[in-house]
């Protein structure tokens, strides 16, 4: 008597949406929905330029969101205090795509210590590098 | 077998009519041809499969299990050579035989292959190779050797109690795949809960109907809710997760990637155990599913018979009754689910264990009978495990000294059953001795010294336990299982802390610490589940809730220990008791405990290879002697309520352990089989932003060798995620992320703990500390290179 009944109470769960949910979170692993955001050559990131020197960066959001996401990045620098916004622009990204980007800043904190810094409104990720400033020699 | 409780003092039960306790017995030719032509079809069916590579989800994966384990196992099960031994007997036997010549005959391909031109002899096709020639030897084996197989009239005559227990047991196995999942999808814990009920109502009608039950179906049930909770710890995760299994998970990787096993490759420990190298090997080329899950799923299948294992040692000597208690002592002490699903390697050597203690206490066999299988299991410990293997031998020659002094003189003017020969007590006497001992010695010195050169380990391990001893250390091992010490871990972690920055100032490879002050790294204490409903009711009734979750855990651990005293009294001192014991199993049982007094003795061999891992092994053999403890301790409520009442604690204690209780409750530490939280969780559960970053960091250049920092846990263990299998030598490793000690050029990875709550845990002298991860150090020093919500990596 009892397996006929497990068997119909089964069948009968996954008639409807919310029961076919439980099924597929008790029967499967649902992907962990993140996003990414890294810097491309992290290992070649100076760490000591000259006042508003450019500086070649490329980094990268790669959306594990699950489905298609608009990000907007914001690039700016920091010497603790004064904040300046270097760049921003934004792009729709594919579920499981990626979106590079390469631009040049060119630091110029008022204090020695610079913290170049790229985030992604509305999300948590955060990256950012340190470059110690120098003052640029006077040109001839 | 007719009860007669004058001698056996009621620890032996009436055989039910009907019991088949031999399980088989003649040399019957087998009748039908069918099972015959079908086993021959699913063959051709299991080499089509893993030859072609044709998935067949689910299914594919049964047949190769059946190909490689499940038939071989049936095979020799079903041949005269275990004549007068019951079916779980059986079932342990050819088991460990299936899996050390799956052992032993993938290391021969392994090098007599290479030499007839194949360079990788543990791929598919040698494997599926040997699987044949397996199969057909043991085929050929029974058709010289066959024997009636009792399990089909066994199956013919199902009773309704022992249909019901399976149809229990076999729903607690689903409720507890369906319900880790369920966890590891942060969908609660209710299927999890309902999982773990449904075993504590198994063992209960089990114990209730033990008169009913037979010898198989109990081992059944007991396989079905050792399964249960193997699995609710095991599968938690989408990856590997756990402490020793990862490093495990590596060197099976190691082999398969190379297609062949060489202690070369990695000159360590881990890789000279064939148990989690050349067996997962052979095991994923034949069942088709992704390498993870033959760690996961397959290694708990296998162990689940342990606990069967201790049911039929106890059953040697006990009655149905008592061997079912010492088997729910030993499946429900806190190491058997939340620690052995992740030490694979330990999972096969117990079995072996299991197999080589049968053996011992089997009067029926002849000594030399005994002796040969007993070093055969010893030869399949130390190929599977070499810690276990030490444990082993340590064991069996306090057992042989113990021997000595019960063969005594004055001991057998004390114990007239010594004079006896045909009395159990002197029936199984002298099995091993030192001749024994010795040669499984050779065995550690062969395999662990000649072939692999790792045994070095051992001789470190006990030099340093034996000056720790020595050593004012001021500080109690958090190990203890005997004594009720308590850790400073702020001292500790002081201490640390001091050495640390003495290093840094020293070395300027190290990122500055300006002052002690710039790395603040307070202890956190790690919060317990909060009070559920359930708890809180009870709290607002005045019952302390934490207090009765940790009184119930301490007198758990406490009786255990007391019922054990009591159990070896009762052995030693009730005539009637033990003139129905083999001597050679008493002195196992005192060799054990001696075992585990060691370990409490030496916090440092704790720490090394961990004092409630010796106590799982011991139990092996003292179970019965605890159950037995259990129900002398309440004999002076009559016998009907001392086994009621032993039976009721055993439950009980069981509920707890399990986390049953605690989850029920709140209010106590988080266990990793029903919550995403707690110790464990933080630790070594393996999230996939986690995987994505070691994915990320393993392209960058300058990684290894010494490159990378991370927090204790799965990044820490998998110091080859780094590079590739032909790469990997002994020279990876991975640092910790003690802020003191971060160098300058190292990547940083922080995992989910770190980014999400600021909490690292380091392991210092055994003990592992959580304590406030100076984030803000990192930031002022490197660059944050890469985040994802769950990882973080610096450089």
């Amino acid at each position: 008597v009892l397996l006929p009944l497990t068997v119909a109470a089964i069948v009968a769960s996954a008639l409807f949406p919310a029961g076919r949910r439980e099924w597929a979170l008790s029967l499967g692993e649902q992907p962990t929905r993140y996003t990414a955001l890294s810097f491309n050559t992290s290992w070649a990131l100076p760490d000591i330029d000259a006042f508003g020197a450019p500086i070649p960066i490329s980094f990268e959001i790669s959306n594990q969101e699950g489905r298609p996401t608009r990000y907007q990045y914001v690039l700016s620098e920091t010497d603790g205090i004064v904040t300046r916004r270097l760049g921003a622009a934004a792009r729709l990204v594919a579920s499981g795509g990626k979106w590079t980007v390469s631009t040049i800043v060119r630091p110029t904190c008022p204090g020695p210590v610079c913290h170049i810094e790229v985030h992604l409104p509305g999300h948590p990720e955060t990256i950012e590098f340190v470059v110690n400033l120098y003052a640029a020699p006077p040109r001839s | 077998m007719i009860t007669d409780r004058r001698r056996d003092g009621g620890f032996r039960d009436a055989a039910e009519p009907g019991s088949n306790r031999e399980g088989m017995s003649g040399h019957h030719r087998v009748g039908a041809a069918w099972p015959g032509l079908a086993a021959w079809t699913l063959v051709a069916i299991a080499n089509f499969l893993a030859l072609t590579g044709f998935r067949l989800p689910f299914a594919g994966a049964a047949i190769g299990c059946w190909f490689l384990i499940v038939q071989p196992v049936y095979l020799l099960c079903t041949t005269a050579f275990w004549s007068r031994t019951s079916m779980a007997e059986r079932i342990g036997y050819s088991l460990t035989a299936v899996l050390l010549l799956l052992m032993v005959g993938g290391l021969v391909m392994n090098f007599a292959l290479p030499p007839l031109g194949l360079a990788r002899p543990l791929d598919t096709g040698p494997v599926v190779m040997l699987g044949d020639v397996l199969t057909a030897f043991l085929y050929a084996l029974r058709w010289r050797y066959p024997a009636r197989p009792g399990w089909r009239a066994g199956i013919r005559t199902l009773r309704w109690q022992e249909s019901r227990l399976l149809v229990l047991g076999a729903v607690s196995v689903a409720l507890a795949v369906l319900g880790t999942n369920r966890v590891n999808n942060n969908a609660g814990d209710l299927v999890s809960l309902i999982a773990l009920g449904s075993t504590v109502v198994t063992l209960i009608f089990l114990l209730r109907w033990h008169r009913s039950v037979r010898d198989g179906m109990t081992s059944v049930t007991l396989y079905l809710v050792s399964l249960a909770l193997l699995l609710m710890t095991s599968l938690r995760g989408s990856d590997v997760t756990g402490h020793d299994i990862q490093l495990e998970y590596r060197v099976f990787q190691l082999t398969a990637a190379h297609g062949r096993w060489s202690i070369a490759s990695l000159r360590d420990a881990y890789n000279a155990c064939l148990s989690i190298t050349v067996l997962p090997t052979e095991l994923q080329r034949v069942l088709g599913v992704d390498p993870v899950y033959v760690y996961k799923c397959f290694f708990e299948v296998l162990f689940a018979v342990c606990p069967v294992l201790v049911f039929a040692l106890s059953r040697r000597h006990w009655s149905r009754f008592v061997g079912i208690l010492a088997a729910i002592y030993f499946l429900g002490f806190p190491s058997f689910f939340t620690d052995m699903p992740f030490i694979n390697r330990q999972a096969i050597a117990f079995l072996f264990v299991g197999a080589g203690m049968l053996a011992i206490t089997n009067v029926r066999w002849s000594q030399a009978t005994r002796r040969l299988i007993l070093m055969v299991a010893g030869l399949g410990v130390e190929l599977s495990h070499y810690s276990t293997m030490y444990v082993l031998v340590a064991t069996l020659l306090i057992a042989w000294l113990v021997s000595l002094g019960l063969r005594s003189r004055r001991a057998r003017q004390l114990m007239p059953e010594s004079r006896t020969p045909s009395a159990p007590w002197a029936g199984s006497a002298r099995t091993f001795g030192i001749g024994s001992v010795a040669v499984l010695a050779c065995a550690i010195l062969a395999w662990g010294g000649l072939a692999t050169h790792t045994a070095g380990s051992a001789v470190t391990a006990a030099r340093t336990s034996v000056a720790g001893l020595f050593e004012q250390s001021g500080i109690a091992s958090p190990y203890s299982l005997l004594s009720g010490g308590t850790t400073n871990v702020s001292a500790l972690l002081s201490n640390y802390k001091q050495s640390a920055l003495r290093l840094n100032a020293a070395d300027g490879a190290y990122v500055h610490v300006t002052s002690p002050g710039e790395i603040p790294t307070p202890v956190v204490t790690v919060p317990p589940l909060p009070l559920t409903g359930v708890g809180r009711a009870l709290a607002d009734a005045g019952v302390p809730v934490t207090t009765l979750n940790s009184v119930v855990r301490q007198s758990a651990a406490k009786d255990e220990q007391l019922f054990v005293i009591v159990g070896l009294i009762a052995f030693l001192g009730v005539r009637r008791i033990r003139r129905q014991l083999s001597r050679e199993f008493v002195a196992l049982g005192v060799a054990s405990i001696v075992i585990v007094g060691v370990f409490t003795v030496f916090p440092n061999l704790s720490a090394d290879y961990g004092g409630l891992r010796a106590f799982q092994e011991a139990l092996i053999i003292i179970a019965p002697m605890l159950a037995v403890g259990s129900i002398t301790v309440f004999s002076l409520f009559g016998r009907r309520w001392s086994h009621r009442w032993a039976a009721a604690l055993c439950i009980g204690f069981f509920i707890s352990t399990t986390g049953l209780m605690p989850q029920i409750l709140g209010g106590y530490q988080a266990q990793l089989s029903l919550n995403n939280s707690g110790q464990y969780y933080d630790i070594y559960y393996q999230h996939p932003q986690e995987v994505a970053a070691v994915n990320w960091l393993s392209g960058k250049p300058g990684v290894l060798p010494a490159g990378v920092d991370a927090p204790l846990g799965p990044t820490t263990a998998d110091r080859f995620a780094f590079t590739g299998p032909s790469d990997v030598s002994g020279s990876q490793t991975v640092g910790d992320i003690y802020p003191a000690l971060i160098t300058r050029s190292s990547w940083v990875l922080l995992d989910y703990a770190v980014v999400r709550s600021d909490q690292a845990v380091i392991y210092i002298d055994g003990q592992l500390i959580y304590y406030r991860y100076p984030v803000r150090f990192l930031e002022d020093n490197k660059n944050l290179v890469y985040s994802n919500g769950g990882s973080e990596i610096f450089r």
